[in-house]
């Protein structure tokens, strides 16, 4: 005969099952829907359940998640990339994420007034009214504030993205408050933050650039590269390392992305060379880490193909190949994304004809790939 | 500490007895204030747990105690040997694990068989058979929460 199981110890089972196959029981019982809403199983659920890793792929209006099969690179196996499905992100493109939850920026009848923060496996939602001095901003980043004993408190950066200098028109929301105020605690001298490597990277909670240091400046040029970090839980910057022997200049194609939500991803592509080289961090990434190591996962030569700086890629580290996407203007000045799988010493360029949820449209963003971890947390 | 202090006797539901190291029976923290308590003698009766699955549960601290210079297992094949113990239990095996790792208080054990019967249980019909749970929303009610949750991860 099976036992019977108190509830606490339902609990304990269903805190290790993975966000979206909780979210399947959420419909068939009273009380595994209540957990939806309670703050100290989700504490529990982020910090137990085994992790889901997925891919987000933004393609202006519309979010799909998907499955990346990158297994069969070594054995000439094409990779396989599964469209999961399209997020209910009605009228809202998305701009950055954090521990499973999603912020978005509505475009439908308020064009730009609203953000919305969204987490798509507990449904909760909220909307938040942007300011008429920071109605034109383009990049917004989630962060968190670390309260080693509550839950984390979470706030959002923004800035002009257009303002020669950023530092100007620094802003801070806070979710507890529900209000924007000036953040005006930066003005350094001695660096800057490019207009096309604005949109940031957000990982444990933090946002990360890639940024300039203006002291040796050639024709307004630098060639002393280095990891710019948004700290959320102290509210300052902090310059961290790049790798030592890449070539990261002003000139050069240099992007972040994040592996498995634990690891940031460097790709840096020479503009006088063909190559491109994608660095890791050795280790993984928390909200406190400051000592950044990296290392070199795969150098390839990539032809005459060059990426810009609004590229994006992912990283399978384990079969040490990433996925690139970015956009190419082709011979009738349409724009087209392209595709390609890059690893060591190999590169092939994707049809992406062939799948119509994945085909992107001329004319608009390319598509934009974020990992993305499900989780239950709650804001 | 005599040969004789260093063991000690765990008497199941069904009257098994079970003669083990005390550093393996300690893990456990009920046995743990048990002794502390000196309430017991040198046999400690465990009333809700059967003899068949207390088998288990030893085999579980003995692999996990530290014992005299036996502790030194790498912690990665200690992982493996995890895997391979809860891997062919059957689901009232693993219930029955789970409410003596409960009932005994063994934090790694209880980690161990709740995040097994996580792993097993893939329908949604097996986990309200495995917990025991019926569905107690109205047709409307359901109906209701589903439309509310519809999302991109399902296929």
């Amino acid at each position: 005969m099976m036992s019977i199981l108190s509830e606490d110890l339902v609990e304990e089972i269903l805190s290790r099952v993975p966000a979206t196959s909780l979210k399947k029981l959420r419909c068939t019982c009273k009380q595994w829907n209540s957990l939806f809403n309670d703050h100290r199983f989700s504490k529990k659920h982020f910090e137990r359940a085994p992790k889901e890793f997925l891919v987000l792929m933004r393609f202006t209006f519309k979010v799909y998640s998907a499955i990346f099969d990158l297994r069969g690179i070594r054995s000439k196996i094409d990779p396989s990339i599964e469209v999961k499905g399209e997020f209910g992100l009605l009228g809202s493109s998305l701009i950055s994420h954090c521990n499973g939850l999603l912020l978005c920026r509505e475009r439908t009848m308020d064009y730009g007034r609203k953000l919305r923060v969204y987490n798509p496996c507990t449904g909760q939602t909220r909307s938040i009214d942007l300011r008429t001095d920071n109605r034109k901003f383009e990049w917004f980043s989630l962060g968190y504030k670390n309260n080693k004993s509550s839950s984390a408190s979470y706030k959002i950066l923004t800035f002009d993205c257009c303002a020669d200098n950023f530092f100007a028109e620094l802003q801070i929301y806070e979710f507890s408050s529900n209000s924007w105020r000036i953040f005006d605690d930066v003005n350094p001298d001695d660096w800057r933050l490019p207009l096309r490597r604005r949109r940031g990277v957000s990982l444990k909670g933090n946002t990360y650039w890639i940024a300039s240091d203006t002291r040796n400046a050639y024709h307004g040029f630098c060639c002393d590269i280095f990891l710019l970090k948004f700290d959320f839980t102290e509210e300052r910057f902090q310059r961290l390392c790049l790798p030592l022997n890449c070539d990261a200049c002003d000139f050069n194609t240099m992007v972040l992305s994040t592996v498995r939500e634990e690891k940031l991803a460097f790709l840096v592509q020479s503009e006088f060379e063909s190559t491109m080289e994608i660095w890791l961090t050795k280790k993984i990434i928390f909200d406190m880490s400051n000592d950044m190591s990296w290392r070199k996962l795969f150098r390839v030569d990539l032809g005459y193909n060059m990426f810009k700086n609004s590229m994006s890629f992912m990283v399978d580290e384990e079969n040490k190949v990433a996925v690139c996407c970015d956009r190419d203007k082709g011979d009738d000045y349409r724009t087209t994304s392209r595709m390609f799988i890059v690893g060591e010493d190999k590169f092939r360029q994707m049809d992406l004809s062939g799948d119509s949820a994945i085909r992107p449209t001329p004319w608009v963003s390319e598509p934009y790939f974020l990992s993305y971890v499900p989780s239950l947390i709650q804001f | 500490m005599s040969k004789s202090e260093k063991k000690i006797v765990l008497k199941s539901l069904d009257n098994e007895a079970f003669e083990v190291e005390k550093a393996v029976a300690l893990q456990s923290q009920t046995i743990w204030v048990m002794c502390e308590d000196k309430c017991v003698g040198n046999e400690i009766p465990l009333e809700n747990v059967t003899g068949q699955i207390l088998a288990k549960v030893i085999d579980y601290c003995k692999k996990h105690a530290v014992v005299d210079g036996d502790g030194d297992e790498s912690s990665e094949e200690l992982k493996n040997w995890d895997t391979e113990f809860t891997k062919n239990m059957d689901q009232s095996t693993l219930f029955n694990m789970i409410l003596a790792a409960n009932y005994l208080n063994i934090k790694s054990l209880l980690n161990l068989t709740c995040q097994a019967v996580a792993d097993k249980t893939k329908t949604i019909d097996e986990f309200h058979t495995f917990l025991n749970i019926e569905n107690n929303f109205t047709p409307e009610e359901e109906a209701q929460i589903c439309q509310e949750n519809l999302w991109a991860f399902d296929d």
